[in-house]
């Protein structure tokens, strides 16, 4: 089984593309350290904002700092608090949808209604309530993402379960005596699982997105840690890094 | 219908009562009290003085009889007084609500014409040159971060070409300009946050339109359309377009949330007088009362917007019927 999904990913082209552009992108995350020519946080008063040279690749901000070091720097950040989020995001979504839509009766009337109030909800405001009450720090606004943005993905995989639930497969395993929990992550999940997978990928952008904004207004990460949010030059030049890959990542899955 | 539209708005009800629940739970839960702000700031003030404020508001009983209260409160329409400026909070509230409903229905409008036209120019014509370059639009549209867009616009136009105004909503002068020019004023000051808060759903809708219309196009009743010798401009606009119509009112009322949750970093980029900015600075500021009016406020329009995305659905296909 899983001989044949690696051969079949190898001999995918556009699969290939993918999976490397990923691998880049992370091991540049995650060997920062060894990777950036000056320390994200070094300041140098004497070489502030300067233009893109051989000495400082994209110039530096307004205390001096190696701005390509902090935009490195800085993908480590939004990088976790993308997938961090979209994780928790993911597993809860997809739990609340399987337990709704297999268990049905009150149990699915009342999770929907809840979902029902998240979703007519506007996020955004939610999120700010809850980040500016509490203490605007990374775990904070990775949690506070997580927990808004299931509602969507809820609603797909209880819709998607609903329809499965009927079929032959599951009457078999529940006449084989299988338990609950094994029929809901064994024999429904694996069918399921491709609008999760579609809603996790497209999420992660949006997760990074909310991240920025709300350090645009100042309750996300706090400075002088670089997240690709930060403002000043930096936040300019993250935006721009972001705006391409995201742009790319699109237009490669219009092409897949 | 009406007795439909009576069903509906009674089940407004209890989501209107989920909602301002969840925005009084957090406010409870979370650490520290909107006197803080005023109290701990100021060397002046006893004990005895902070726990009198505390009791002024109404902080010092417990949660759920603070909600009970405001529930009391909020059948006869009082939303309570800012802790802020001790002004009602409908009074601020309503003063702020005619600028954020201008500025999202403007934005409304735009992504809903706009992503209409492209959507169906680029099924009609699909492969052609203007197929591929809204296609390439749309992915430029997904994936530009807004806000940083905004601040560019205000940049290019505001300070390198000096052509319209950067915030507010008004000029300086407003009071003495004659009515044509109130309203060219006001126009000017809109057409930035008007345009890149349409920006945000426009991608996605014009994406939805082309592939519902592309649907559309494929059935027999197209085919029999343009079999009677039908014009090309008639079958698209006449035959089609009410059917791809379906799903694009369904995105719609999706959005709405998503587009008033916009208008809270729009409007605090743009200095726009409008509810979002109001919202934030409540946050910010603790001012509980307010929170409550705008949360209540911002839910409804919300609920309200969804309602009327059902009733449109009536309107573009009589086979579905309210009961």
């Amino acid at each position: 089984m899983l001989k044949l999904y690696i051969k079949r990913f190898i001999q995918n082209k556009f699969a290939l593309w993918g999976i490397s552009f990923i691998f880049i992108l992370s091991s540049l995350a995650l060997f920062s350290p060894f990777i950036v020519p000056y320390a994200p946080l070094e300041q140098n008063l004497l070489e502030r904002l300067q233009s893109p040279s051989i000495l400082h690749l994209l110039g530096t901000d307004d205390l001096g700092r190696d701005l390509f070091s902090r935009l490195i720097y800085g993908s480590r950040i939004s990088l976790t608090v993308g997938f961090v989020a979209v994780s928790i995001a993911t597993l809860f979504g997809t739990f609340i949808g399987l337990v709704s839509g297999y268990f049905g009766k009150w149990i699915d009337s009342t999770l929907m209604r809840i979902v029902d109030i998240l979703l007519c909800f506007p996020t955004f405001f939610l999120i700010l309530m809850v980040i500016a009450f509490l203490e605007p720090n990374i775990l904070n606004v990775m949690i506070v993402i997580g927990f808004t943005s299931w509602t969507g993905l809820a609603r797909l995989v209880r819709g998607e379960t609903l329809s499965f639930k009927e079929r032959e497969f599951i009457l078999a395993a529940k006449s084989l005596g299988l338990s609950t929990p094994k029929i809901l992550f064994f024999h429904l999940l694996p069918n399921v699982s491709a609008p999760i997978l579609v809603s996790a990928t497209l999420g992660v952008g949006n997760a990074i997105l909310i991240e920025s904004s709300l350090s645009f207004l100042g309750l996300g990460v706090q400075p002088p840690i670089p997240s690709w949010g930060n403002r000043k030059r930096l936040y300019s030049l993250c935006m721009v890094a972001f705006f391409i890959s995201r742009a790319l990542h699109f237009i490669y899955s219009s092409c897949v | 219908m009406a007795s439909y539209l009576f069903k509906r708005l009674l089940t407004l009800l209890p989501l209107l009562l989920g909602i301002t629940f969840l925005t009084f739970l957090i406010m409870q839960l979370a650490p520290g009290k909107p006197t803080d702000l005023i109290t701990d700031l100021n060397a002046k003030m006893s004990l005895e003085a902070k726990q009198k404020l505390t009791k002024l508001y109404g902080l010092d009983r417990p949660w759920p009889i603070q909600y009970w209260e405001w529930l009391k409160r909020l059948s006869k329409f009082d939303f309570g007084k800012s802790f802020k400026d001790d002004r009602p909070v409908i009074h601020k509230i309503l003063e702020r609500l005619p600028a954020t409903l201008l500025l999202n229905f403007l934005s409304l409008s735009l992504i809903f014409t706009l992503a209409i036209l492209i959507g169906m120019t680029a099924a009609a014509k699909k492969g052609a040159l203007f197929d591929k370059l809204t296609t390439l639009f749309v992915y430029l549209g997904f994936s530009i971060p807004t806000f940083w867009l905004a601040l560019l616009l205000m940049i290019l136009f505001g300070l390198k070409i000096g052509l319209l105004p950067i915030s507010g909503l008004r000029s300086l002068n407003f009071e003495e300009l004659n009515f044509l020019q109130k309203a060219w004023d006001m126009l000017q000051h809109l057409l930035l946050p008007v345009s890149v808060m349409a920006l945000t759903g426009l991608a996605a809708l014009a994406r939805y339109t082309r592939s519902s219309m592309l649907e559309v196009l494929h059935q027999d009743y197209i085919r029999t359309a343009r079999a009677k010798g039908l014009k090309e401009r008639e079958v698209i606009f006449k035959h089609a377009f009410k059917n791809a119509l379906i799903p694009i009112i369904t995105l719609l009322g999706l959005m709405l949330p998503e587009l008033i949750g916009g208008s809270f970093i729009f409007e605090t980029i743009f200095a726009y007088p409008g509810m979002g900015r109001l919202g934030f600075e409540a946050i910010m500021s603790r001012d509980y009362p307010v929170l409550m009016g705008i949360g209540t406020m911002v839910a409804f329009l919300t609920l309200l917007g969804n309602l009327l995305a059902d009733m449109l659905y009536a309107l573009a296909d009589p086979r579905i019927r309210y009961k």
